[in-house]
This record gives C-alpha cells, sequence and structure tokens, in this order.
C-alpha cells in the first residue's frame, strides 16, 4: 500500500486513540457510579470497537494498547495499565473471533468484550494480589456485560451515523 | 435502507447471552470454593494440646471438655467461632464476640481451653490501587 492511501487510516487511528485518552481521563474524573472500585462502563473502548468494524483488529489492537499506555502514564497508574492491558488483550482475541463469525450483533461482539475484559483484568490482579479476590468475580461480570451493552449500543449509532466518513480498510 | 449490520440485536446473539449466564453461574461456585477456603479454622486446644479443628466454613458445635472438668461449648456459624455455653465461673471466653480472622483467639483460663484462627484472611482490603 502507498503511503497516499494509508494516511486516512493513519489520521483515523490517530484521532480514535485521541478519543479513546479522552474518554478514559473523563471516566477516571467521574466517581465511581455503583461505589464499587473497578466498575466503569468502559467509554474508552467505543474507539476500539469502532476501529476494530471499521480497519480490522491490528488497529484495534494499537488504538487499545496505545490509549492504557497513554492513561496508564498520565493518570490511571501503573498496577491499572498493567491490569488493564492484560484484559484489553483477552477480549480482544475474543471480540476479534465472535466477529470473524459474522452472525452477531456489535452489541453482543461488545458485551463479550466487556466480561472478558473483566475476567483478564481480574486474572492478572489474582496473580499479582492472590486468589482472595476472585470473589469479585460475578460483580465484575454482571458489570462488564451492562457496560459492555452500553458501550456496544453507543458503537453502534455511532458506526451508523459515521458510515459514510468512515473508509473501511 | 436498512443494513442489517447495525442492529443493536440478532437472533444468534442469545447464544452469546446464554454463554455469559453461564459463565456467571459458573462464576458463583468458584465464589463459593474461594470462600470456604480463605475461611480458615478454628484450632481448638486444651492446656496447650490441639484437641480440634473445626473448619470455619462449615456450621458446627462442638462440647470441649476442658481443665478440672470445666466444659465449653464452641460454636461455628457464619465463618466465625465463639464460646456459647461454659462452665468457668467468669464466663469471659462466652462474653468474647465472634473470631474470624488469622490469629485472633478466644481464652478461657480456668478450662484451659483456647480457640485460635489459623490460616483465613488476614484483613479486610484496605486500600484499592489505582
Amino acid at each position: 500500500m502507498r503511503l497516499k492511501d494509508k494516511t486516512p487510516t493513519l489520521a483515523l487511528l490517530g484521532i480514535m486513540v485521541a478519543a479513546a485518552f479522552i474518554l478514559s481521563y473523563l471516566e477516571s474524573l467521574l466517581p465511581s457510579i455503583s461505589g464499587i472500585p473497578g466498575v466503569k462502563a468502559g467509554l474508552a473502548n467505543i474507539p476500539t470497537l469502532l476501529v476494530l468494524y471499521t480497519q480490522g483488529p491490528a488497529g484495534a489492537a494499537l488504538v487499545s494498547i496505545a490509549r492504557i499506555i497513554l492513561a496508564g502514564l498520565t493518570f490511571n497508574g501503573l498496577s491499572a495499565m498493567l491490569f488493564s492491558l492484560a484484559g484489553a488483550v483477552v477480549s480482544l482475541i475474543f471480540m476479534t473471533v465472535l466477529k470473524k463469525i459474522g452472525t452477531f450483533s456489535i452489541t453482543a461482539v461488545s458485551v463479550v468484550g466487556g466480561v472478558c475484559h473483566n475476567i483478564g483484568q481480574l486474572a492478572a490482579s489474582c496473580v499479582m494480589i492472590g486468589m482472595p479476590i476472585l470473589y469479585y468475580l460475578p460483580v465484575l461480570i454482571v458489570s462488564g456485560a451492562v457496560a459492555g451493552a452500553l458501550v456496544g449500543v453507543i458503537t453502534t449509532l455511532t458506526l451508523k451515523h459515521l458510515r459514510n466518513s468512515i473508509k473501511e480498510g | 435502507m436498512k443494513n442489517p449490520k447495525f442492529d443493536f440485536f440478532r437472533k444468534p446473539d442469545l447464544i452469546i447471552y446464554a454463554l455469559v449466564l453461564v459463565v456467571l453461574v459458573c462464576s458463583f461456585f468458584l465464589w463459593g470454593r474461594v470462600q470456604g477456603e480463605t475461611g480458615g479454622f478454628a484450632v481448638v486446644s486444651v492446656n496447650g494440646t490441639e484437641r480440634t479443628t473445626l473448619p470455619l466454613g462449615t456450621d458446627t458445635e462442638v462440647v470441649v471438655e476442658g481443665f478440672a472438668g470445666l466444659n465449653c461449648t464452641v460454636c461455628v456459624a457464619d465463618g466465625a467461632a465463639y464460646v456459647t455455653e461454659a462452665d468457668c465461673p467468669d464466663k469471659l471466653c462466652a462474653k468474647h464476640s465472634p473470631i474470624s480472622r488469622t490469629g485472633e483467639s478466644i481464652v478461657c483460663l480456668p478450662a484451659r481451653i483456647t480457640v485460635t484462627i489459623r490460616g483465613a484472611e488476614t484483613s479486610e482490603i484496605d486500600g484499592v490501587a489505582r
């Protein structure tokens, strides 16, 4: 691919990383809605999902990992960054596979992404903190599913409105 | 023009939601097991020698024969151990609040009985790393 053809993709990925970074920041400002630490709406995953559906898994991985490193170094903290990375990897793998199958809606794929993100995160913290925090699992599965559904619906709406401006790559 | 790509729901999604539900139910079982493991044991000793070990996960009631014919009834309920009845004169052990964390103990001096918690959680989470 010539550089000229790459430019729109590069620009889009840049915008998406920026958007995800800002959404991450907004979320860190909001007090935890539920009062339970670790339960978040996951708004920062909207750009990731958008890129997954328009540019494919490689772009989505780039946006997701760039955002986590940026947020981790600036405000989320290093330990949260490591947990997030583990969650992001697990969730990206599952979402990519489900998207490849092709019969599922964006919302359902996002629900799986949310749940897997939380499970991956918990697995990472289990390794670092110890088994007892596994009691958190049911809470995180429910919150991951709800957050995933929300993110999925928002992403579907966004894609619908942007379908003429984003070139699928 | 309706594009199925933008549907919020498609029939096959039900499979995914069912799977998530299954994972959730499994996690509850795992939760129960982890709870049992972290619950630890109440070790009952008389005059310095171990008599019985009661897992905190299962509710029981045991009468312990202590020194000089003085008995104590040790009860385990809701993951905590406590003394319900005591023959000793002061009954300090029976007044002690239930214990559940590692290192906590109830002592009945006249009967020379001690109940000590072993292998449980040391403390509640007191901070969250961000």
